[in-house]
């Protein structure tokens, strides 16, 4: 199965040293607002190697979709990338030019973003996005390229869970989660190294979205893809992801492998995100929320970001920055990190 | 101070930060549009000329004077027409006539629409039907024939032909804000009223109308244009106001003399042309303004 | 987190109380073809106790929204009765309606378009006073504003647009509870908030409900959420309620096999893996039902029975429903 789905110059599965797929480092990001500008993304490293899956958490405001549309290179007008790299396979896609940047696109990255509806052109049935989506990247033309180009959307298509017939059917005569399975399959058309999911599940209802979280989930092994998920909701993270990095106002606050970190978080705003899910086991009790606000992002402030919010805040924290502590696969940017000997 | 402007779940054209934001992109849209400024400029103009008529008229448009059929020159800079009367002073005071004419008109127009419209999209139902009906039965009939006909029965005074204009062409306002308020019946926050008890007529006042008078207002400027080119239609065919100088009265008079007199129908011709201009270009670029709106403000 | 115990005996008066409950639209007048109607909610029976949470739970399209319209009037149903505290106000109109809107109030899922963008919060508060003729509104909004954590005279003056999402819930609440209702339909008040700031507009939910002994109906698809503030469940289902009992029981051990699919799909961050889809395919649409069960196209357990005859809600415990032919019993666990 697994070889039938692989597409041609897909080789051998690289071994686990090898060079990153998506390596960020220093990433700054900063959009134009009628108030001046916003630090949007202050200074991210991340890093995931071939097979990794890493979930992107934050609240509105994180800059968590920023970081994707950094990456794709699709920041809308009034967005720029002021420091920092964005190396896809080695290649730094800050400094590419858009017709190079186009080529990556699909071809090395691909994105599911939440609006499926939106996606789509409501005139077209499914197999002409298909066969646009070929044609953009590939080089074969006419009845040949269609040919190819539905092949590869039937397979695709059936390892997202949809008939292959859907093909022939117009956008708006699927549900939600039928078009969002075949976002998915679309996006794999070029068999990408990299799928960003962002938000992919959000719209869906709780038995479609697991449906299509399982199914994401064998994609992810059958086509050996490294997946950058970014989502509100931990649980989805949980379900896809083997790392979760934690981002608050444009930082990244926490990062480590899921269990550990949701089990026992270190830096206190990630405790308090975990809290404030309502779970369903363990005793009902009051929720929790995060008092405060985001701070001012036009002028981000000198000491750690969640300070104001931070029970465990002290003048220190509002001075400099917090120092990065690395420890067992596990980052915390926090001068007073829960759980290690540093009391408060 | 967001930086992921888009919240998963919040719609694109977010009305929570609406009015002065709104007005700003109004307002761009409408200088963007090219046609308004520069019809704002004409309109400007024109307004202008109508205030300040006494002083720039060298006599009374119903005066005459010796010269008959003179043409353009130093005493009368438009010349006279067969019986004397300076042209130039005609088109100045013509210009109130006008003016007060096609706005009189689609003001009527602007507030039966709207209320009709409003009420029949807000309603529903059976009165939505029956107003409906009546929308579509003032839209099928020709409405110059119409004032023709109502004017040749009942009189031709100025605030009758006013009125008779304005109450024949709010058909299309009606429409306008019926469709309106048929979508803003189901945004929330008119919802949230009803649910709060409040009564439908302050809801359709405080809610509907400001929300949906934004194509209304947009189509009202074109109908003056429209009033003033109707009115100006009616004296040309002699059924004007015979008491006051109106440019369609102008042309009408001036054509007897149109083969050795070109100057009587040609100035009051050009002032129709301008005036009207000004209001399409304005509304023109009023569309060009709230279209843009009105497709987020859809559904 | 008191949650009170609460009996159903025939002691206490039902504070709200649905019986039969239809809401179809498209009644097939169509000029060219008679189309079978949507029915959206489709027979609901359905009770709410003074100073009780019920908690309504479905995916979209279920009609949970639907039936929340029609217990705070702001939709008619096809058939069926609602009684309020023990009076019959399916067809109130008019001026009656509006004194009745004084008692029942809701609460809507966008806190960006509960408020006309138009007015200031000033204005919002003020009105439901004004229409309901209530004195000292000065002192009432300044009470329950400053229950909200939105002191007067910081957001009295400020438009909606200045307001965050949770800060506008809160205020919506606000304007809600003014009018002292004693039931409220919360429909999914905090699904479009970020999670960290949920809590505060829930607790001062609550909190009300402590007071006030205000009875709200609580829509949500939200499972676990449902399980931290409600004090019943009823799970509802292309137009009917499914299952209805006590929260912690509903989130823990369900009895019908959709709600049990349903707490399967929840995507849990204890867990660590993908749950493994609990169910195949998607609801039929409620404009297309056939006869028997609704759910048993998708139901694992259906049998010809099932395809043949709808299930109706039977107790199957004091104070728990089951509309099943073959509920899950406690020695099937595995």
């Amino acid at each position: 199965m697994t070889r039938d789905l692989a597409a041609p110059e897909a080789g051998g599965r690289p071994p686990a040293a090898a060079e990153p797929v998506l390596e960020i480092r220093g990433l700054r990001v900063s959009y134009d607002t009628p108030t001046g500008r916003v630090q949007a993304v202050a200074g991210l490293d991340l890093v995931l190697r071939p097979g990794d899956s890493v979930g992107l958490v934050g609240e509105s405001g994180s800059g968590k979709s920023t970081v994707a549309l950094a990456v794709m290179g699709l920041l809308p007008a009034g967005g720029r990338v002021d420091a920092g790299q964005v190396r896809l396979l080695g290649r730094d896609l800050t400094t590419l030019p858009e017709h190079e940047l186009r080529a990556v696109r699909w071809r090395q990255a691909a994105m599911v973003f939440q609006k499926a509806m939106s996606a789509f052109s409501p005139v077209h049935r499914l197999a002409d996005h298909f066969v646009d989506v070929w044609r953009a990247h590939r080089p074969e033309r006419g009845r040949r390229a269609r040919s190819l180009a539905l092949e590869r959307a039937r397979v695709l298509l059936e390892a997202v869970g949809l008939r292959p017939d859907a093909l022939w059917a117009y956008p708006h005569t699927l549900s939600g989660g039928m078009l969002q399975r075949a976002l998915i399959a679309l996006a794999l058309v070029h068999q990408p190294r990299l799928l960003i999911l962002d938000e992919a599940t959000t719209a869906l209802d709780v038995v479609t979205q697991a449906q299509v979280l399982s199914e994401v989930a064998r994609l992810q092994r059958e086509f050996d893809l490294t997946t950058l998920v970014i989502s509100h909701d931990i649980g989805v993270v949980a379900a896809l992801c083997r790392r979760v990095a934690v981002l608050y106002a444009g930082h990244l606050v926490e990062e480590g492998p899921v269990q550990q970190v949701l089990e026992a978080p270190r830096h206190p705003y990630t405790a308090a995100l975990v809290r404030a899910f309502p779970r369903l086991r363990g005793p009902r009790r009051r929720l929790e929320s995060i008092p405060g606000t985001l701070p001012d992002l036009t002028r981000p402030p000198q000491g750690c970001v969640f300070a104001d919010r931070c029970p465990r805040a002290a003048g220190a924290c509002r001075e400099g920055p917090p120092p990065v502590e690395h420890s067992g696969g596990r980052m915390v940017r926090c001068r007073f990190p829960l759980g290690g000997d540093a009391g408060a | 101070m967001r930086a992921d402007t888009g919240r998963h779940r919040r719609r694109p054209g977010d009305p929570g930060r609406a009015t002065d934001l709104e007005l700003r992109t109004f307002w761009r849209g409408y200088v963007e549009s090219r046609s308004g400024p520069i019809g704002l400029a004409l309109l400007a103009a024109v307004a202008l000329v109508a205030a300040l008529a006494p002083v720039l008229a060298p006599v009374r448009p119903e005066a005459f004077t010796d010269a008959l059929l003179a043409p353009p020159g130093p005493g009368h800079p438009f010349g006279t027409d067969h019986l004397g009367r300076d042209i130039f002073s005609g088109v100045v005071y013509g210009t109130r006539i006008s003016l007060l004419l096609g706005v009189v008109s689609a003001a009527i127009s602007a507030v039966v629409g709207t209320v009709v419209g409003a009420v029949a999209g807000y309603a529903g139902g059976w009165i939505d039907e029956i107003l409906s009906r009546l929308i579509d039965v003032f839209l099928m009939i020709p409405v110059f024939f119409l004032v023709l006909v109502v004017i040749m029965l009942f009189g031709n005074s100025l605030p009758y032909v006013m009125t008779v204009i304005g109450l024949t062409i709010w058909p299309a306002n009606a429409r306008l804000m019926r469709a309106q308020a048929l979508s803003l019946r189901e945004r929330t926050f008119v919802r949230a009223a009803v649910a709060l008890g409040e009564a439908h007529g302050r809801i359709l006042a405080r809610h509907i109308i400001p929300h949906g008078i934004y194509p209304v207002v947009a189509n009202t400027t074109l109908q003056v244009a429209g009033a003033i080119l109707t009115e100006a239609g009616l004296s040309f065919l002699g059924l004007g106001d015979p008491n006051v100088v109106s440019w369609g009265r102008m042309i009408y008079e001036g054509r007897v003399s149109m083969p050795h007199g070109w100057w009587t129908t040609l100035f009051p011709g050009l002032a129709i042309v301008v005036t009207v201009m000004a209001f399409y270009l304005i509304g023109d670029g009023l569309n060009h303004a709230l279209n843009p709106q009105a497709r987020e403000r859809g559904a | 987190m008191p949650h009170v115990a609460r009996q159903h005996d025939g002691a206490r008066q039902p504070l709200i109380e649905a019986r039969g409950l239809h809401r179809w639209y498209g009644s097939g007048r169509s000029l060219l073809a008679r189309r079978p109607p949507l029915r959206a909610v489709d027979g609901v029976d359905l009770v709410v106790y003074p100073g009780e949470i019920v908690g309504l739970i479905g995916e979209s399209g279920c009609g949970k929204s639907t039936l929340g319209r029609l217990l705070v009037r702001l939709e008619a149903p096809t058939a069926g009765t609602i009684a309020f505290a023990g009076r019959d106000i399916t067809h109130l109109r008019g001026r009656r309606l509006r004194a009745l809107r004084r008692q029942i109030q809701v609460i809507f899922q966008n806190p960006f378009e509960t408020f006309d963008p138009r007015y200031r919060l000033r204005q919002a508060l003020y009105d439901p006073l004004r229409i309901h003729g209530l004195p000292d509104a000065e002192r009432r909004i300044a009470e329950v504003m400053e229950r909200a954590g939105l002191p007067v005279d910081q957001y009295l003056d400020r438009y909606p647009r200045e307001l965050s999402g949770g800060q506008l819930q809160r205020a919506a609440i606000a304007r809600a509870m003014l009018v002292e209702p004693r039931f409220v339909v919360a429909d999914e008040p905090v699904s479009m908030l970020d999670v960290s700031v949920r809590a505060e507009v829930l607790n001062f939910l609550l909190d009300l409900r402590a007071q006030r002994q205000t009875a709200f109906l609580f829509i949500t698809h939200d499972l676990a959420l449902a399980r931290h503030v409600c004090d019943r469940i009823a799970v509802m289902y292309l137009g009917r309620i499914v299952e209805e009992g006590p929260a912690e029981l509903l989130t823990s051990a369900p009895r019908h096999p959709y709600p049990r699919a349903l707490l399967a799909s929840v995507p849990d961050p204890d867990a660590g893996t993908a749950a493994s889809p609990a169910l195949r395919g998607e609801p039929p649409s409620p404009a297309a039902l056939g006869t028997g069960c609704r759910f048993a196209g998708r139901c694992p357990l259906a049998s010809e029975a099932c395809r043949r005859v709808e299930p109706v809600l039977e107790p199957a415990a004091p104070g728990h429903r089951v509309a099943c032919h073959f509920p899950w019993e406690e020695q099937r666990t595995p």
